[in-house]
């Protein structure tokens, strides 16, 4: 007759039941709960590489980070070295990529990038005819670069030179509050910086006209003397 | 010459295209072929938002009198 080895998880090994004492926690439960892991996203982005980095990593094993312009934002297409053989000859620079794989968001930097799986690479000629073929070619669509968004508002190059306000230094957070909702309200192409106490901050805020800027700060800052360099 | 060639062109002789982007016109296939730009773009928008958000930040602004 053989032995049956099999153990119940509600019996020890010498046949005792085990039962867990009430409102004593386990010892699991006072291990902290690990980190949930990052949540993965599985994307499919298509962009023009504009460039490649090969790194070799702490190991010797060699991956690639290609930079990649979509229509509306930039991401960059990461190959680790288990799938570089496979994926890095396909970074071809000005070809049109078709990156399946993980998303991934740095959220200190704002970059996006995509752990590739997958990678088809095509030119922009092969491209531009297969849309042609599925009838997916918009000809008046334009992607939206930094001279062509600039044209599109109707401003030039100029307006793109950051305008920076000083902040008095009796100012309330109240002011910067309104400050920030004014600037919010007259969006443009000129950038604007401010400098407290000798700190220059860039608002990522744009305006249409510093000088609108000036005036609103002249009538909040009694006295407010903009630095002649900084409005043209 | 086509439009790549063009594009190509003028890259390589003054550093970046001026007849256009080598996507120019492929929104429509973009649209179809891409999946999870949503997530990207909302990522953007947050952001861009908290980076707003950190530039105006009253802690790192000491120069209130009133508080």
């Amino acid at each position: 007759m053989g032995e049956d080895r099999s153990v119940s998880p509600a019996l020890g090994t010498d046949g005792m039941q085990r039962v867990a004492p009430i409102n004593v926690p386990t010892p699991e439960a006072d291990i902290p709960v690990k980190k949930e892991r990052e949540k993965q996203t599985r994307v499919k982005y298509l962009g023009l590489l504009t460039g490649i980095r090969k790194i070799q990593t702490k190991t010797g094993k060699l991956m690639a980070v290609g930079q990649c312009e979509g229509i509306d934002f930039k991401f960059s297409v990461v190959v680790f070295p288990k799938d570089y053989d496979i994926l890095s000859p396909l970074l071809i620079e000005d070809s049109v990529l078709l990156v399946e794989g993980f998303l991934k968001c740095n959220s200190e930097n704002g970059e996006i990038s995509v752990v590739a799986s997958t990678i088809k690479s095509h030119s922009i000629s092969t491209l531009r005819k297969q849309a042609q073929e599925m009838d997916l070619f918009d000809s008046s669509h334009r992607v939206r670069g930094k001279l062509n968004r600039i044209a599109a508002l109707g401003g030039n190059e100029a307006q793109m030179k950051p305008f920076l306000l000083p902040i008095p230094s009796g100012a309330s957070k109240q002011d910067l509050i309104d400050l920030k909702s004014f600037l919010m309200s007259k969006p443009g192409l000129t950038p604007i910086h401010i400098e407290i106490s000798g700190k220059r901050i860039d608002t990522k805020l744009s305006v249409s006209d510093p000088h609108h800027v000036v005036e609103w700060a002249k009538k909040r800052w009694t006295g407010f003397v903009p630095r002649e360099k900084e409005v043209s | 010459m086509s439009f790549e060639e063009r594009i190509k062109g003028e890259k390589q002789s003054i550093g970046y295209s001026v007849s256009g982007h080598g996507l120019d016109g492929l929104k429509p296939f973009i649209d179809k072929r891409s999946i999870g730009r949503e997530f990207a773009l909302q990522f953007l928008k947050d952001f861009e938002t908290s980076e707003q958000n950190r530039a105006f930040a009253m802690e790192e602004t000491p120069i209130s009198p009133e508080e």
